[in-house]
């Protein structure tokens, strides 16, 4: 019996690693542009950003995925959230170019983050497919 | 039937309301304007004796035709390093003032976009929503969440009633 699923994915750098989202959740790759912000206290939310007059909210998941290297964040990946009422785009920045590949997800080995939805083996690296909510969620941090 | 509502609506037109846009510290925010019934300046408030409350944002009052307001500082109620302050925004809805840095002006906004749900803190009470306003984002802020009726209620047990002035009380027996 195979657990492995195949699909498509978006691979983006955060600091020294790089990560990867389902492309379904991924809408496109934009420009650093101006963050709006206010008080507010929810963390890893930064600000927003307009976006084609749609507010986007700013998921800084570096926090808890590369928190200890503070790498740059030079693009935002616009993904979709999910919550009860309606999805949400949310902006991610990321520290540089994304790239789309299609691989394998191979379920979670050995001791890793409860973020972690599986694995891609690809050939240089391993990268982690990560579950946006479980990053965003309290128990991640 | 359905036709004759969709056009009854259409013929409103967009919908604008009339705000009063203020600063504390770094952040512009927006009220609307008929939450706030006048703008005081700071210099008639009075210290509270006893400090009971628990988020300590209330350290002032003051009495406006015999009415006496608790004064809700704006910094501490948004989590925001102290500024200097100058104007208190009287809202017509409870006895609060909040105390602000200064009053930008008023504006009239349209549409308020709601807050997205990837905020779930307190922000979440603080604001009604967002408006767009000259390139920018402006939180539209909810005047009920400035002090809640139990937080009412434990000053009022904290705060005697004779810290309002006797002058005010005269004005209206």
């Amino acid at each position: 019996m195979s657990t492995a699923r195949s699909g498509s994915f978006v691979l983006f750098p955060l600091g020294r690693k790089r990560f990867a989202l389902p492309a379904s959740e991924v809408s496109e790759l934009a420009r650093p542009g101006v963050i709006h912000t206010f008080p507010s206290n929810t963390l890893m939310v930064t600000g927003v950003l307009l976006r084609r007059g749609e507010v986007i909210p700013v998921c800084d998941v570096a926090q808890v995925l590369a928190a200890k290297e503070e790498p740059s964040r030079k693009f935002y990946l616009i993904a979709k959230r999910r919550f009860e009422k309606k999805d949400e785009s949310a902006a991610i920045p990321v520290s540089g170019d994304c790239e789309l590949t299609s691989s394998e997800l191979l379920p979670p080995t050995g001791k890793l983050a409860a973020y972690v939805n599986g694995l891609l083996s690809l050939e240089k690296e391993i990268v982690e497919v990560i579950d946006l909510e479980k990053v965003m969620s309290e128990e991640a941090q | 039937m359905r036709l004759q509502r969709q056009n009854r609506r259409k013929s409103h037109g967009p919908k604008t309301q009339p705000v009063i846009l203020f600063v504390v510290g770094d952040h512009t925010f927006a009220i609307s304007a008929s939450a706030v019934t006048e703008i005081q300046s700071t210099q008639e408030m009075k210290p509270i004796a006893s400090q009971m409350f628990r988020y300590g944002k209330v350290h002032h009052t003051i009495t406006r035709d015999g009415r006496r307001y608790w004064v809700v500082d704006a910094n501490i109620h948004f989590a925001m390093m102290p500024t200097h302050s100058s104007r208190l925004l009287m809202l017509a809805e409870s006895p609060v003032a909040v105390k602000v840095d200064a009053i930008v002006r008023m504006a009239e906004i349209g549409t308020l976009v709601p807050l997205p749900q990837s905020f779930k803190g307190d922000e979440r009470n603080w604001y009604v929503g967002l408006t767009l306003l000259e390139g920018g984002v402006v939180p539209v802020v909810n005047p009920a969440s400035f002090l809640s009726r139990f937080d009412m209620e434990a000053l009022e047990k904290t705060s005697p009633v004779y810290e309002v002035s006797a002058a005010a009380v005269g004005v209206t027996a």
